[in-house]
């Protein structure tokens, strides 16, 4: 009970003065912080190189290529190294500014026939951005898949987007009205209607939203134009 | 105080959940598999044992003014370093706990522990008492999603144990044990039968039965 009772006369703080409750709480906040951003520095790159896992798997996820039984790491790798990457100039509206960038394409070929064709799509979601990849069919017109590996927006309920159930709606979708124009997910047409998920709505409109934006004329649009001119042969070996 | 009583205390006879309870929130969230209990319930009794130390060595320098407030800083301090570390080493993990992890920092038994206990006693008991609580809050959780998880899905830690009748098998999965509702009715069980054995953790009733009168109840 001594150390009760000692604790107790501490805490009443009968001599304690403005000063030193400034101190203490000043160098604790310190210590804390600093343990904070330590721990976040030195974690980083570890939590980095599952961010990079989590990519992977999902290009590999809408690339057909992945086995039904789950693929070890190892095989994820080998199953990467068979896609031809193709780094395409977009540009991406960054608050308000247009910025031009390089993203990596991914292109499936079997027997030098073209597979399947894999966009990165990427942009803001309810609070918090998404990323994701959506793979067209050979038509490239067609959705075959699509796939979000970081969704910012709320736990449980934002990231139902991700659910199989959900995706499985935009498999066969046309992303092209007949003008050529990047419609899918909006409007009434069943060719490119997308229901969103219930309670998950604003997130789902805006998953729908970054992939016409995507598929528009400051995204992938003018390269799939190039690539519909070309014979659909791949180019070089694969990376 | 003993230093056995201390550790041993809150495991079933002053358990935060069954007892107190308290941190119902995540245990509603998370015990649908037995993984994710095992992995808050390591989290969480992490989170205790270092916030108690930390907070038991300050005590004698902790403004009265502010304590709460310090303490809930030294808190979050520690929930954040462990919520990085499972981002790090447990991946899969971290993103089916989401929030829940970062949510330790409201755990009603955290606070609870350093007001009542750190705050009071040398850094060694506050050890003890945070790995005490820690373990009687994750044994409640593994109870409950050892129930869930075989009831609900057929396995333990993953691994089918029940074969489903989807599967060909017999069992045929209890599919709202899988649902945070359920997680009430098991909990509520716990707390009926640890209760029925120990008749002296049954609380007084605050409001008392009166009979009235016919005029009176018009």
């Amino acid at each position: 009970m001594s150390a009760q009772s000692a604790g107790q006369s501490s805490s009443q703080g009968s001599g304690q003065d403005f000063g030193k409750t400034l101190g203490v709480t000043f160098v604790i906040a310190l210590v804390c912080s600093l343990v904070v951003t330590g721990t976040h520095l030195a974690l980083k790159p570890v939590q980095e190189s599952w961010t990079d896992v989590a990519r992977y798997r999902s290009v590999l996820d809408v690339s057909g290529l992945l086995p039904d039984t789950p693929a070890t790491d190892r095989e994820l790798a080998a199953l990467m190294r068979q896609l031809e990457v193709r780094d395409v100039e977009v540009s991406r509206k960054v608050n308000g500014d247009v910025k031009v960038a390089t993203e990596p394409v991914f292109l499936v070929w079997t027997d030098d026939r073209l597979q399947r064709v894999i966009l990165p799509v990427a942009g803001q979601g309810m609070w918090a951005p998404i990323r994701g990849y959506l793979a067209l069919e050979p038509d490239l017109r067609t959705v075959a898949e699509i796939s979000f590996h970081d969704i910012g927006d709320t736990p449980g309920i934002g990231d139902r987007i991700q659910e199989p159930e959900w995706r499985a709606q935009w498999r066969g979708k046309a992303a092209f009205n007949d003008a050529g124009e990047a419609v899918l997910g909006s409007g009434d047409d069943p060719r490119h209607r997308i229901d969103a998920v219930a309670g998950a709505t604003i997130t789902s409109m805006a998953a729908m939203r970054l992939v016409r934006d995507a598929l528009g004329a400051d995204g992938f649009g003018p390269f799939l134009d190039r690539l519909r001119r070309e014979n659909l042969r791949p180019e070089g070996t694969g990376p | 105080m003993k230093a056995r009583d201390v550790l041993l205390n809150p495991i079933i006879g002053d358990n935060p959940v069954t007892r107190q309870v308290l941190g119902i929130c995540s245990a509603l969230a998370i015990t649908n598999s037995l993984r994710n209990a095992l992995v808050m319930g390591l989290a969480l009794t992490a989170v205790l044992v270092t916030a108690n130390v930390t907070i038991s060595l300050l005590r004698r320098h902790l403004p009265a003014s502010v304590r709460l407030l310090v303490q809930m800083t030294i808190i979050a301090s520690a929930v954040i370093v462990a919520d990085e570390f499972l981002r790090a080493y447990a991946p899969e993990i971290s993103r089916t706990l989401s929030v829940f992890v970062g949510l330790i920092v409201t755990n009603c038994i955290v606070l609870g522990r350093t007001e009542s206990f750190a705050l009071r006693y040398n850094p060694a008991l506050a050890a003890l008492d945070g790995l005490g609580n820690g373990l009687g809050y994750s044994l409640v959780l593994v109870i409950v999603a050892v129930i869930r998880e075989l009831l609900g899905s057929g396995s333990l830690l993953g691994v089918s144990l029940l074969p489903l009748v989807a599967d060909g098998g017999w069992f045929q999965p209890i599919a709202l044990l899988l649902l945070p509702p359920s997680a009430f009715f098991v909990i509520a069980g716990l707390i009926w039968l640890v209760r029925s054995r120990r008749p002296e953790q049954v609380e007084q009733p605050e409001v008392r039965e009166i009979t009235l009168t016919r005029m009176e109840r018009r």
